[in-house]
């Protein structure tokens, strides 16, 4: 595994390339079209002559069973194929991004439901020690702890600044912090994404971003230096987490006092046998162990760790979403509204042989539809199946390579309805024009 | 017979009433000798303590019901002037002052201008935390019982402000702060919260703080050897009491006081004045026919309000727990019911207990912020042993202490290690300084300083990174940020937060100058000269004719304010104004003029500084067009390297 480094700069010029590059293409297609008008024809229909090559035959028996604006509908979205595949592409985008962008939003506010994802702890509440007046030590915290009845169990822990690891292949160190637990990780919800916690003294778990630097994996050693002084720890395992920028490890207490044997932990992860109440309980836990002690709920205090990247999240999500809907509602209004220009003589037809012009319209609308929901079929499986490809490549330069992306069927629904209204209003709309059209008047033409 | 009987009637109850009167003469007699004897066994108790503790000096009143039956002063005011500490020595009480600012509301309220369960903003409309919404529920009664949820944020105790408003801007700038806890939740110990009680005082009275303390309750009890007024702190000769060091005590420097901590910690006290407080408060307010508020608002500041685990603190609670009152905090100790507040000020310490149901107090006062917990009892201890001794009763086994520091170890750091931790560290602030060098025995010793002076402490390594710095005081945990090829590159102090180490080659063009006694040394270039008139330096570089005049001085000999009006300034064109700044851990004063000196500009810059009981400046006339350049290499240099060295030996 090498280095992830991607440049800040890069999606920036990707995104530039390859807009400049859509841009070039379809203005370079559209004038060689451009290039092939013939001049005569051009005077005789105003337009190029209408290829009649690619129409297809419509099988009337198999629509047979369908209302005449269906089979309308069915017919047009037939006839003009490269029409309705571009609509379909659109839809399809459109159905894409919103699935995506608010699935994703979804996944950042339910973070601290999947707090072991990005590196954290599971644990209900995190107590951590301020070093204040009437402070209390280490032993006497947990003896005021282990007195608690409500707490199940505690995971004594700190957070080691004061580490360094070395880089075999340059032989040079890398500052770095370490998490350090005494006890069972996983008791407290702790996950690696390859391997398992260290148990011993001798064992390290690295995070992913560390990892893919050094090269280490389970099985390797790794030299690390623990308040100045030097330890070789077996790696056991690889976690992903969002801290540091998927920087640091993960070691036992009993390693640590190796180096140091005065060390004491600062902060103790606590499960809770009765979950419900919690905050009734912090506020009597408060009062029993004072103000040298600081607890706080573990998933407020990830919350509020992750809330400013949240909000500036929804904020994005909404501004694409109204991107999108914007650009999809003026591109289906607008294809609807050329759609009926062009076909006027055949809807003054329509209306001759006894159409309504509701049926004209439901005929549009019903084209419209279909087409929406193919876009629908193939938008939100893209959206939902290759978005967790595209956030762990986005988020891999972070130390995370699994994002927890959780897909909600409510907001699956939402996005079916979303664009089904968006197909809808901005077809229904401009067709308006059909109450206006006059047989009569279309003959006269 | 009848006037035979009136007369052994008569001479029955005179036999009886004189044998009564001498049972009581004889009992008074026998209670006064108890007294008195206790009064002997206390004093021998604290000439032992004294003698077996490394506190400079310390001061004692016990006031039993309504009279003083005991007050005396130990040791020295301050090491080296050969002063005694008394009963009439002026010294910081630190949060005892918190009982102070509780009385002067309870006065308030009696008059009906506050009411203890009003919000905050109804006195002070501007008030606010972070968090308007909670900070709008906090009333005068949540910041008196420590339960507005505000925390202590103690940032600016180092922040010297004289000015009169400065408590008022200090709680103006908790608008940037969040609570740590609901308003009326939980216990949380707010410096701040006083304060803000303080601007409440100040708003309702019409009087500023200082003032209100002053005449309301000083001046009624006769309290004329204490004041929260900074300005007049020279005036009542307010010692600034010691730092700590190895083997002893360092003093303090005479730092610049701050008033924005004013009504949470900023009184000064003798140890007498604060005899005629307690009797006060055990006879419902009165002293000397005098009430100053009335019982039932004293029983209204003893009143529980919240309690909260005892920490660590050995002696202070029978079962661990603490109450919280109004700026009293009260617990039971021995089986019996104490009301109690002490007081840190980083150098000075103080310790209050009232036992209210036998109507006697006692006030400690320390010129020393405490002492290593692990070695010495605690101040609470003395003053619990102290109520004991006048009560008649043994001293309690309890208060012994039993534990064994956790942070001891049998770690050495390898031989030859020791010069890669030499060194200066700094903090980005330039507020802190941390002088890492070797004892004559090959010892790594520190030397932390900061405004308030130099404390002095032995490195004891655990690792070949994580230390203690052990003193007479404390024991700080550090640690050395070391590189894996052993280069240290800094160092991170608990507490205090990280200092860089400076580069040990930055002096390399630079020769050191000690003073003659050799108890100041700093760099100066090597293309100039020093020469030494006693305890005045003259440095000097006859190429670019650059003369700096320094001088040393014991502390009050001289100080910046005499050095301004002395000074000799020729013609001012422009007079800067005066300011403070941290450089390297010493707090230096500066004041600059722009001068015409034969028709040339000079600039004249004046610096001072007070470490330890030394005062140091230095003076120079510099060409306007060299003055940045001058002041970059040779006058800050200087300043960086300043070193007081012999304080550090001599403790």
């Amino acid at each position: 595994m090498g280095s992830n480094n991607i440049s800040i700069l890069l999606p920036g010029v990707i995104t530039f390339t390859g807009l400049t590059l859509v841009i070039f293409l379809v203005a370079y297609g559209t004038s060689i079209k451009a290039g092939k008008v013939k001049p005569a024809d051009a005077i005789r229909y105003g337009a190029p002559e209408k290829d009649h090559s690619s129409s297809m035959s419509i099988p009337v028996t198999s629509l047979k069973n369908l209302s005449i604006p269906m089979i309308l509908g069915v017919k047009d979205i037939l006839s003009n194929k490269r029409q309705s595949l571009f609509l379909l592409v659109a839809t399809s985008v459109t159905a894409m991004v919103i699935t995506f962008s608010l699935n994703l939003n979804n996944s950042m506010n339910m973070i601290g439901k999947n707090a072991a994802f990005l590196g954290y702890d599971s644990s209900d509440l995190l107590i951590t020690s301020e070093g204040r007046r009437f402070a209390l030590t280490h032993e006497d915290t947990m003896k005021k702890l282990e007195n608690e009845s409500n707490i199940d169990i505690i995971i004594p822990g700190s957070f080691l600044t004061n580490c360094s690891i070395i880089d075999e292949k340059t032989k040079k160190s890398k500052t770095i912090m370490s998490n350090v637990f005494d006890g069972d990780m996983n008791s407290i919800g702790m996950i690696n994404i390859e391997g398992r916690h260290p148990e011993n003294e001798n064992e390290v778990s690295l995070a992913l971003g560390t990892s893919r630097e050094l090269n280490k994996n389970p099985g390797d050693t790794v030299q690390i230096y623990i308040d100045g002084v030097k330890m070789n720890l077996l790696v056991t395992g690889i976690y992903q987490s969002v801290n540091n920028m998927g920087q640091g490890f993960r070691i036992q207490e009993a390693a640590v006092k190796i180096a140091n044997p005065t060390y004491e932990p600062d902060s103790y992860s606590i499960i809770l046998k009765d979950k419900g109440n919690i905050k009734d309980y912090v506020s009597k836990l408060k009062s029993k162990l004072g103000t040298s002690l600081n607890i706080d709920m573990t998933r407020e205090v990830m919350e509020e760790q992750t809330r400013g990247i949240v909000s500036n999240f929804g904020i994005m999500v909404a501004m694409i979403m109204f991107i999108f809907t914007l650009v999809c509602f003026i591109t289906i209004f607008n294809f609807t509204s050329i759609n009926i220009h062009h076909n006027k003589r055949n809807y003054g037809i329509y209306k001759s042989v006894g159409m309504t012009s509701g049926q004209i319209r439901m005929s549009i609308l019903y084209r419209i539809i279909l087409i929406t929901l193919g876009g629908l079929l193939i938008g939100i499986p893209a959206g939902i199946l290759g978005a967790p490809v595209l956030l762990n490549l986005m988020f891999s330069s972070m130390g995370i390579s699994e994002f927890p992306y959780l897909v909600s069927t409510y907001i699956t629904s939402f996005v079916v309805t979303l664009c089904m209204a968006i197909a809808v209003i901005s077809a229904w709309i401009p067709s308006k024009r059909i109450l206006g059209l006059n047989p009569r008047t279309l003959i006269v033409e | 017979m009848k006037k035979y009987f009136k007369s052994s009637i008569c001479f029955i109850s005179s036999l009886t009433l004189l044998i009564g009167f001498s049972m009581g003469l004889i009992n008074t007699n026998s209670a006064i000798a108890a007294q008195n004897n206790n009064l002997t066994e206390l004093d021998n108790y604290l000439k032992k303590f004294k003698a077996s503790t490394p506190i400079p000096g310390f001061s004692v009143v016990v006031a039993k019901g309504d009279e003083i039956v005991y007050s005396k002063g130990f040791g020295e005011e301050v090491i080296g002037l050969n002063k005694p500490m008394t009963e009439n020595t002026s010294t910081a009480v630190g949060s005892l002052t918190k009982s102070f600012t509780a009385m002067a509301v309870m006065q308030l309220v009696e008059q009906g201008k506050i009411n203890l369960d009003d919000p905050v903003i109804k006195y002070i409309p501007w008030f606010r935390t972070l968090d308007k919404e909670n900070s709008d529920k906090i009333t005068v009664r949540m910041l008196l019982s420590n339960t507005s949820g505000m925390p202590s944020i103690d940032r600016w105790i180092n922040m010297p402000d004289t000015s009169e408003d400065a408590m008022e801007k200090g709680v103006k700038q908790l608008s940037s702060f969040p609570l740590n806890r609901n308003p009326g939740e939980n216990y949380e110990y707010s410096n701040e919260g006083f304060n803000t009680v303080g601007i409440i005082i100040e708003k309702v009275s019409g009087m500023r703080y200082a003032q209100y303390i002053e005449k309301n309750i000083l001046e009624p009890l006769k309290m004329d050897r204490s004041t929260t007024d900074i300005s007049k702190f020279d005036e009542l000769n307010a010692i600034y009491g010691h730092n700590s060091g190895i083997v002893g005590a360092i003093p303090a420097s005479r730092y610049i006081n701050t008033s924005v901590l004013a009504a949470g910690s900023e009184l000064r006290a003798s140890a007498e004045n604060m005899g005629h407080y307690l009797i006060a408060l055990m006879n419902g307010g009165e002293y000397e026919g005098k009430s100053i508020l009335s019982k039932k608002s004293i029983d209204e500041l003893w009143t529980p309000h919240v309690s909260f685990p005892a920490g660590s603190i050995r002696g202070i609670s029978d079962d661990g727990t603490v109450n919280y009152c109004l700026g009293w905090m009260s617990s039971t100790i021995d089986g019996r019911q104490m009301t109690f507040h002490g007081g840190n000020t980083g150098t000075a310490s103080s310790y209050t207990m009232l036992y209210p149901e036998k109507n006697i107090a006692v006030s400690v006062l320390y010129n020393l912020n405490g002492l290593d917990h692990y070695k010495y009892i605690g101040i609470y201890n003395v003053a619990n042993n102290i109520l004991h001794i006048v009560c008649g009763e043994s001293i309690n086994d309890s208060i012994i202490i039993d534990e064994k520091d956790p942070t001891l170890n049998s770690y050495e750091l390898p031989g030859g290690q020791n010069s890669a931790y030499v060194g200066q560290y700094v903090s980005a602030q330039g507020d802190w300084r941390l002088q890492v060098s070797e004892d004559e025995n090959g010892k790594l010793i520190t030397s932390l300083e900061n405004s308030k002076g130099i404390t002095a402490s032995m490195l004891d390594f655990a690792s070949p990174s994580v230390a203690y710095m052990r003193n007479i005081s404390n024991s700080y945990s550090v640690r050395f940020k070391i590189t894996s090829d052993g280069y240290i590159t800094g160092i991170e102090i608990q507490g205090l937060g990280n200092l860089s180490k400076l580069n040990n080659n930055m002096y390399e063009n630079y020769n050191k100058a000690h003073s003659i006694e050799n108890e100041v040394s700093f760099y100066i270039p090597r293309d100039y000269i020093i020469k030494w008139e006693e305890n005045k330096c003259f440095i000097v570089n006859t190429d670019k004719k650059i003369e700096i005049q320094g001088e040393i001085n014991k502390k009050g000999l001289n100080n910046f304010n005499e050095m301004v009006k002395s000074a000799d300034y020729g013609d001012i064109v422009k007079e800067n104004s005066e300011h403070t700044e941290n450089i390297a851990g010493h707090l230096y004063r500066e004041k600059s003029y722009l001068i015409n000196r034969d028709n040339s500009l000079y600039q004249r810059i004046l610096v001072y500084t007070e470490i330890g009981d030394l005062s140091i400046c230095f003076s120079t006339d510099i060409p306007c067009s060299e003055s940045g350049e001058i002041t970059r290499n040779t006058i800050l240099p200087i300043m960086y390297s300043l070193d007081v060295r012999h304080l550090q030996k001599n403790n």
